[in-house]
């Protein structure tokens, strides 16, 4: 390894890797998981490109040679200076076929990160992580192969495995007929009376509340009422101690979505990326601390004792009578 | 030597004085089927924390036990093998841990996602825990807490640093020209807090080999 270390593919690579490990730990439904998975998107291509060669983000423009000269190992500056991510990725297209496709999401993503560091507006407002979460994982898979390396290398061996998944689910060849039921629905719920809407409503509220266990409630792209996605397990947060109470952050991969209202139901995370509601979702679970820390209660309390007071006391309060 | 067992589990030991250290050298740079780049060859003998003023592990943990680390985790690739060989005998053994034994942990899904920076020759670096893009082909374990901070949260850090100083260990106790071959990029190693007042008397023969 020389001393280019601004320029340094491994360097680049693993502080990527950093990055989008940071992202994973982060709410999946919150602004800083995009904000991290673009990050880690712009070194990931820098490394690639600094891979084939370091001076390939070298920046030229306006410098003698200083920045070419520092790629190549000499120490000519200690403020080395890189080129711009549109144009490590205009390179990479050149070099990497494959990723020429992907080219408006890459700018997409680029342009709202940009707006997120260096404007006053709201990056990703406009552009939800969850149309372009599966786009993340082709890029950065193509990318990774470039490098002679795998997801499950970049994201670890849980997150890989949904992330193939959802790389999977192609949504070209389901997007018309998932286009063509939520019409005919649409249709249909259209066509009932208004008192069979309200009752329909009403029935959907009460069955998204007994549907609660790891699903996630939804507005229907049909009917726009009450629904509800479910989710394939990805992976478990480790605990964490928040105002006294010990919370755990579970992660869904969508899988189905199901409307109690106008009965809409979508079966595949392909189906469910066309409405885009393919995103990756998290709940909140909040843990028994006795059983969490394996605390064998009849250790501190005698068992037998508050049992034996608790009917002592109810008898008591059956045998005496207030006059 | 037996090449079989330094390959399966990382170490051996030679008993007696069988053969020059310069020998083994050159038997594990043919077993490794690469040549030696660097030897760094250097005299041990423990020291006490203000006994020493250049930053190592002396300097910190002086008589204590050293915890489990790999050598050189400051260079940009770490000395492949470290042979140590014991000019005395000792009561104050070496440890030495199966670093591989981590992936067979619950817990790997986390080790292994971690990045870590480490102050090294050529300035500081991001590196995994075990690095399979600086030497190709191969993949190099890098760890020691003195010079590396894991850059994931805290309790991630905390989790990694616990499952590693709980790894099962191996006690190597020296007598006089034992001889002990540690494949540096699978193993870590440490020393047993030195309880003998004559400790300077406990003087182990280096060689580093940087292939």
């Amino acid at each position: 390894m020389a001393s280019n270390l601004a320029y340094d593919y491994h360097n680049l690579y693993n502080k990527s890797k950093l990055y989008v490990q940071r992202a994973l730990d982060e709410d999946r439904e919150g602004e800083l998981f995009p904000f991290w998975l673009s990050l880690s998107l712009e070194l990931l291509g820098r490394s690639t490109l600094s891979k084939v060669s370091p001076t390939l983000i070298a920046e030229t423009k306006g410098e003698e040679s200083s920045n070419i000269l520092y790629a190549l190992g000499f120490e000519t500056t200690n403020k080395p200076k890189s080129i711009s991510t549109t144009l490590v990725f205009q390179r990479l297209y050149l070099i990497i076929n494959e990723l020429k496709n992907e080219a408006k999401t890459c700018e997409r993503i680029i342009d709202q990160r940009n707006s997120e560091l260096h404007s006053g507006l709201n990056g990703f407002e406009e552009f939800p992580v969850s149309i372009w979460l599966s786009d993340f994982y082709r890029i950065c898979k193509i990318l990774l192969k470039q490098n002679g390396l795998e997801l499950s290398d970049f994201l670890g061996e849980e997150e890989a495995v949904a992330a193939e998944k959802m790389i999977a689910h192609d949504v070209s060849s389901v997007k018309k007929s998932v286009m063509d039921k939520i019409s005919a629905f649409k249709k249909v719920f259209s066509d009932l009376t208004q008192g069979e809407k309200d009752e329909k409503i009403r029935t959907a509220k009460s069955e998204v509340l007994k549907h609660r266990r790891n699903t996630k409630p939804i507005k229907c792209p049909c009917c726009e009422e009450n629904a509800i996605i479910t989710g394939e397990l990805i992976s478990i947060s480790e605990p964490k101690l928040l105002d006294n109470e010990i919370e755990q952050e579970k992660r869904f991969l969508p899988i189905s979505f199901l409307c109690f209202c106008c009965n809409l139901k979508l079966n595949s995370h392909a189906e469910l990326k066309v409405v885009e509601m393919g995103a990756q979702y998290t709940l909140k679970e909040i843990l028994d601390p006795v059983e969490f820390h394996e605390i064998d209660v009849e250790q501190y309390i005698d068992i037998d004792a508050v049992v034996n007071q608790r009917m002592a006391d109810e008898y008591a309060a059956q045998m005496y009578g207030d006059d | 030597m037996d090449f079989q067992t330094l390959n399966l589990y990382g170490w051996l030991t030679i008993s007696s004085f069988e053969k020059p250290l310069e020998n083994i050298k050159n038997a594990l740079c043919e077993n490794s089927g690469r040549t030696a780049i660097r030897i760094e060859h250097e005299i041990l003998k423990p020291k006490k924390s203000d006994d020493t003023t250049h930053f190592s592990l002396s300097s910190e943990y002086g008589l204590d036990n050293f915890p489990l680390h790999t050598d050189g985790a400051q260079y940009s690739i770490p000395p492949r093998y470290i042979i140590l060989r014991a000019k005395t005998d000792s009561e104050t053994g070496t440890t030495i841990a199966n670093a591989q034994l981590l992936k067979k942990l619950n817990l790997w899904k986390i080790i292994e996602t971690t990045t870590w920076i480490v102050k090294t020759d050529i300035g500081n670096i991001y590196t995994s825990l075990f690095d399979r893009h600086i030497v190709e082909g191969c993949e190099i374990l890098r760890y020691n807490k003195q010079i590396m901070r894991c850059l994931n949260n805290k309790k991630k850090s905390e989790q990694v640093e616990d499952a590693i100083q709980n790894l099962p260990i191996e006690t190597i106790n020296w007598e006089k020209n034992t001889t002990l071959v540690i494949d540096n990029w699978k193993l870590l190693h440490g020393r047993e807090q030195v309880k003998d007042p004559n400790y300077q008397n406990r003087i182990l023969e280096r060689l580093q080999i940087f292939i």
